[in-house]
Parts: structure tokens; sequence; C-alpha cells
């Protein structure tokens, strides 16, 4: 008994002396391989990544900016405190090859026709403009209309809609492989509403350019 | 009962010899029926693109490893390997971007989107090396939709901007 409260005071004294023993947190610039670290939006909109050492361990949250965890040298996972310049420098390679974020456009269209409203009209350059900003450029055209009308009508329509707006881009230079076009009727309203009621902000058509 | 080796062998040749036979039979039978040589295949099963590559980096899909540029379509169960000058960034369907930076390894083990409901799933494994992410669609739509392994962590990703280190046990 007096032996094993020896080796503990030992034990104990040997701790104090080797502090990266016992504490969870490593010297400064002292992080592990692996390490997760959520990033703040380019709008100050944070979101937040779970981490778990595997499918029934309890996982850890991180939901701030710089909140980060990583693999300490048990193989637990422990919270570690990072800055943004440790951030820089660790992942500076991989941050700076990210893509440009995809950008959605709206344009709206005169009721019952695959005419653009003169406000949509004004805002063609600014598609375009953002199409030939971008190297390897892919783009998404969707088209909708209200419930306006009978279904299969409105699924024509709204394929027309797209068409007038896949031919805008393809006439300004874009080549047809780097277009799809859909028509989703009016299955797909931005704001509800009751059939049959007219709705100009669910006329339109989405834009997605990535 | 067991064959002598030799009769086994053989059986297992002409196996060979016959399906390099009908391989070769199907190519020829589908060479006049197709009408437009280049049709891009990948398309329907493409479910990202490479946008930015730097350095050296690799496409690995089954038994092809080749350098990858951009432009090019990745498809599920691709893998990608970046050597220690390079780099590569994706977008996918879903409107999520990817970057993989020097000496990484990732695979795209298994994506499913449907862009009509928006609904879908993403999981990708980092072998080695870093990776930034940007989710898209997919966790807008299910928050825990999109996972990431590495090693010795599985990441479930709520949204939306993170980065994420590694190497290899």
């Amino acid at each position: 008994m007096r032996r094993a409260l020896a080796l503990l005071l030992f034990l104990a004294g040997g701790c104090a002396l080797r502090p990266d023993l016992y504490t969870a947190v490593p010297e400064s610039g002292g992080l592990r391989p692996d390490l997760f670290v959520v990033l703040p939006g380019p709008k100050g909109h944070v979101g937040s990544i779970t981490v778990a050492e595997n499918e029934t361990a309890t996982p850890v949250a991180l939901s701030t900016a710089l909140a980060a965890a990583q693999i300490g040298r048990k193989g637990r996972l422990e919270r570690v405190p990072i800055t943004q310049e440790q951030v820089d420098e660790i992942f500076g390679d991989a941050l700076v090859g990210l893509p440009k974020r995809p950008q959605h456009f709206l344009l709206h269209f005169q009721e019952g026709t695959d005419t653009l409203t003169e406000d949509s009209v004004s805002r063609i350059p600014e598609v375009l403009a953002e199409v030939k900003s971008r190297p390897q450029v892919q783009v998404e055209v969707i088209g909708h209309t209200d419930r306006r009308g009978a279904h299969d009508m409105n699924v024509e329509l709204s394929k027309r809609r797209a068409e007038a707006v896949r031919q805008l881009l393809i006439r300004d230079g874009l080549p047809e492989s780097a277009i799809t076009s859909i028509g989703r009727g009016e299955l797909d309203p931005l704001v509800p509403t009751e059939d049959e009621i007219a709705e100009p902000r669910n006329r339109r058509v989405e834009v997605t350019v990535r | 009962m067991t064959f002598p080796r030799s009769i086994q062998e053989r059986c297992r040749a002409s196996v060979l010899v016959l399906t390099v036979g009908s391989v070769a039979l199907a190519g020829l039978a589908a060479g006049p029926v197709r009408a437009e040589p280049a049709a891009p295949q990948n398309v329907a099963v493409s479910i990202g693109q490479v946008k930015t590559a730097r350095g050296e980096v690799f496409l690995l899909r089954g038994t092809e490893r080749r350098p990858l540029q951009a432009g090019e379509l990745v498809q599920e169960h691709d893998a990608i390997e970046t050597g220690p000058d390079g780099g590569v960034g994706i977008t996918f369907t879903d409107n999520s971007i990817i970057s993989a930076g020097p000496r990484s390894r990732l695979s795209l083990d298994s994506y499913r989107f449907d862009s009509m409901a928006f609904s879908g799933s993403f999981l990708a494994s980092l072998l080695r090396g870093t990776l930034a992410v940007v989710s898209g669609d997919i966790t807008r739509r299910t928050p825990g939709a999109m996972k990431i392994r590495t090693p010795r962590a599985i990441l479930g990703v709520r949204g939306t901007e993170f980065v994420v280190r590694t190497e290899e046990p």
C-alpha cells in the first residue's frame, strides 16, 4: 500500500514536470496532423460540423468560427484553439484552389409568354458577364410558371422560357454542351399560391452559373 | 473432385478468349450504329467538374490513373491525388465546392443528388493531405447528409465552410 502511494506520488511528480502528458491543449503551434476547423462564411455566416472517432463515438460539435478539434496523441478527439494565421498557413494552398462560388440569377417573364420582363432584360448583361468570368463554366437553366392555366400548358411554357434563356447564352458564345436546360411547369413555385392564381414572381427562369 | 491443374487453366484460358471475343464483337456491332462518335458519355453520370488544377493532379478511375485537368468531369467512385505542388478544385452538381491541397488523396465514395427535390447524400474520404469545403444544396436540405471520412475520424456536415487535414495511418 505504501509502495503504491509512493508510485502514485512519483507519477504525479513526473506529470508536473511534463505538462503535455495530461493537458489536452498542446504547446503553441503544436497542432496534430488530424485537424478539423470550421471557418466563417463570406457573409459572416458560420455553419457547423460534427466530428467523431467512428460511427458509434459521441460526436464533437464545432459550430463557431475557428472552432477546431484534432486527434490527440492518444488517438482521442479533443478541442483545440487555432488562429486565422495558423489556418492560412496550414490550409492556404487548399483554400486558394477553391472554385468560385456558384452564382444564382432569377429572370422574370411576361404573363403567359416566353418574353422577359423589361427589368430582367436589363439584368442579362450581368448574367453574361458572370458566365464569361469563369474559364470552366457550366450553366443550369430551369424554367417555371405560375399556377394560372392547365398544368401541361405550363410545362410547355416553362420549357419555352428556359429555351429562350438558353438561346441568349448560346448567342453570346456559350457552347451548348455547357448548358443544361429544363422546364418544371408550375410544380415548384417560388411563392406558394392556390391553383389558378397569377403570380409574377413565379413566372421565372432560375439560372445557376457554376 | 478436382481437375488436373492444366485442365483448369485451359478452361480459364478459353473463358478469357470467349470474353475478349464477345467484347470485340460487341464493339464491332456498336461501332456503325453510333452516329456521333464523341457523345460525352460522362455527362449522365458526372457529379462535378474540375474548375481549378495546378501542379500534379491525377485521376484514379477503376484501374486507370492519369493526369486530371481543369474542365474535366468527375464521377462517383473517382479518386483524386495531388503531388507536392499540386492542388485541385471541384464544383459539384449540388453547388458544393471543394479543394484539395498538395500531397492529398481524396476519394468520392458515393454521391446522390436529386436536383428536383434538392435532396441527396455525399460521402467522400480524405486519406491524406488537406481539404477545404463549402457545402451545397445537399446539406441545405438535409443537414448531416454530407460526410467526410479520414483514416481516424468521420465528419458530419451541417454546413457550410470548413477545412480538414489528415495523414495516412
